[in-house]
């Protein structure tokens, strides 16, 4: 009697072991860590687009192009740039579409320049965004100028 | 050997504490089992994130300045990938079945089409082992989980960056599930 009851107790334990060893998994940690590591993609490409070369003028890279064009008031080159730049990557090469956006804005200011194929519709369809920022200075002198956002989508694919 | 009832009762008295001795044994063991194991992070897709993070910011690929040693991530040095095993000397390993990894680099034609240039092993003899067990759909502890990722980059074809192109570095990596 007492053997069976011992065998009972300890074949109840072992399931209640294994629940607590299922119930304790949790995901959230390891998403959150992958996320930004996914961040830093996004910090990585945007970095790597300021400091790439013009084409047309190797002395100069991708962020005094854009430095000029603000001047100029004319995106025209930066557009160019990044539709270059940008144009068949696919970050996570699975089903969801990557799509990216180029912010250049003045701190305390609402004008805004936006480069991107997202438009208003599309905003439905994303899944996930990632945003990198970082601060550009102007040539001759320290003064900052520009705030650039990078923004990587994650779009639904089978709603396109 | 028949029992009276007393003994009867005494026997089950002292099984009952018996096992629940060894109960509160078990569960001591499992509460420090949680406690040691970190069951929260799947640290496999990690060391994969980690790996991919080191080639792209390391020196391993990238323009370096000769005088300052400051590494210009995001522009490759494809001069550096003539060489094979570059990732394999810059990152040794004693233990082979830990990771391994594969970078390529595309080019884009007038068209826009991707047109391949290079690529480069990490642990090649361990990512042929792997690859055919991803290729097949095979699963489990004995098998291993993949990460792919696209960066567009800058390929320089000398150190002063006079002569370039604008390509796509694909990182791939892969880890054992156990």
């Amino acid at each position: 009697m007492a053997d069976l009851l011992a065998i009972i107790v300890l074949a109840i334990t072992v399931v209640i072991m294994i629940a607590l060893f299922w119930l304790t998994k949790d995901n959230s940690a390891t998403n959150q860590t992958i996320d930004n590591f996914h961040g830093l993609d996004v910090s990585f490409m945007l970095d790597s687009f300021l400091r790439a070369p013009y084409y047309l003028d190797p002395e100069k890279n991708i962020q005094d192009i854009i430095v000029e064009d603000y001047n100029n008031n004319d995106y025209t080159r930066t557009e160019e740039m990044f539709n270059i730049f940008f144009k068949n990557i696919n970050v996570t090469n699975k089903d969801p579409i990557d799509e990216f956006r180029l912010v250049i804005s003045e701190p305390g200011s609402a004008n805004k320049a936006f480069f991107c194929p997202i438009n208003s519709g599309d905003l439905s369809k994303i899944k996930k965004t990632y945003i990198s920022n970082t601060e550009i200075v102007d040539r001759d002198g320290s003064i900052l100028k520009l705030t650039l956002s990078m923004e990587y989508f994650v779009l639904e694919k089978n709603k396109i | 050997m028949k029992l009276n009832k007393k003994s009867q009762i005494q026997y089950f008295l002292w099984n009952f504490l018996r096992i629940t001795i060894a109960v509160v044994g078990l569960f001591a063991f499992i509460i420090m089992v949680n406690f040691y194991v970190n069951n929260k992070i799947d640290s496999r897709l990690l060391q994969a994130e980690v790996l991919s993070n080191r080639i792209l910011y390391s020196d391993m690929i990238t323009v370096q300045d000769p005088k300052t040693f400051r590494v210009y991530s995001g522009i490759i040095d494809m001069n550096k990938l003539n060489d094979s095993s570059v990732l394999d000397q810059s990152m040794p390993y004693m233990f082979r079945k830990h990771v391994a990894a594969k970078i390529k680099i595309y080019g884009q034609d007038v068209q826009g089409k991707r047109v391949f240039l290079k690529e480069v092993y990490y642990n090649k003899e361990q990512w042929d082992y792997w690859t055919v067990l991803l290729k097949n759909n095979i699963y489990g502890k004995g098998s291993a989980s993949q990460i792919i990722k696209e960066f567009p980059v800058t390929c320089a074809y000398d150190k002063d960056i006079n002569r370039f192109n604008y390509c796509i570095l694909v990182v791939e990596v892969i880890v054992p599930n156990s």
